[in-house]
């Protein structure tokens, strides 16, 4: 049985119906949230279960403007910065994380955790957004493996 | 996106000298030769442009041939290689006699963004 790698570009994260222009790197992290227990029935061994995840994701690329208004692909410099100042239930966004044509989709609810963008006089203006599952993150479609 | 660098950085020197590769030094002062290494640049769509390591020499045999050589190659890639498709940024610039020969030479950082091909010149034959 052969295995596929997957290409870095490959991996996408969708927020509503758009992925990010200009990304040069996407990185997500899953951190379960461990309790830890002891009481006189363990006989001393601490016992450990997971109760969640903790799911973030880290997105960078370049600050870019689309030439026409209103594409419904991709999110641009503006959209990143609009939402990056909403507030309360606005501030929620759809996300899926896509993992190459073989790999399965997981879905979510999202919201940005920080935004930054970094210009200086030499290079290409970046950004970097940082974002948070609200909620469940689930698999919406099955992969290959 | 096609690497059209080279191409360009010769377009907007025509008008001062022919700027050529180094492997065609003229043996007539003053002369400006280049090379060039371009790499692209990507993201996760692709290639988004091309950058390239530019080092220019201007050699003669008068200092002041040489300065104005240099200043005008300067100038020519300051206004000629600086909008929304190209980039252009001189890195340093170093100044040398040897047995009578001058050479300055400048380095620089060209980017280009867009595809860029050379206009075609229409010629009338109105007279």
């Amino acid at each position: 049985m052969s295995q596929t790698r997957v290409l870095g570009y490959n991996i996408a994260l969708k927020l509503g119906t758009k992925t990010c222009l200009g990304r040069t790197q996407e990185d997500l992290t899953v951190t379960p949230t461990v309790k830890e227990s002891i009481t006189k029935d363990d006989a001393g061994q601490k016992k450990s279960a997971v109760v969640g995840q903790e799911v973030t994701f880290k997105v960078s690329g370049l600050v870019t403007f689309d030439d026409s208004t209103g594409t419904t692909t991709t999110m641009d410099g503006d959209d990143l910065m609009d939402q990056s100042l909403k507030t309360g239930s606005a501030a929620e966004i759809s996300a899926q994380y896509y993992r190459g044509a073989n790999g399965a989709a997981y879905a979510g609810t999202v919201i940005m955790t920080g935004y930054s963008e970094s210009s200086n006089s030499e290079d290409d203006a970046t950004y970097t957004a940082d974002f948070k599952v609200t909620g469940a993150f689930t698999k919406v479609t099955q992969g290959n493996g | 996106m096609t690497d059209s660098l080279r191409d360009r950085l010769a377009y907007a020197c025509k008008d001062v000298c022919v700027l050529a590769l180094s492997e065609d030094e003229d043996p007539n002062y003053p002369y400006a030769v280049y090379d060039m290494t371009s790499t692209p640049m990507r993201d996760k769509d692709g290639v988004y442009g091309y950058s390239g390591d530019t080092r220019i020499r201007v050699v003669s045999n008068d200092p002041d041939e040489a300065d104005t050589l240099a200043a005008s190659i300067q100038s020519a890639i300051a206004t000629g290689m600086h909008d929304e498709a190209f980039y252009s940024r001189q890195d340093d610039y170093t100044k040398e006699c040897i047995s009578g020969i001058w050479t300055i030479e400048m380095n620089y950082t060209l980017r280009q963004y867009a595809d860029w091909s050379e206009p075609v010149e229409t010629t009338s034959n109105t007279e």
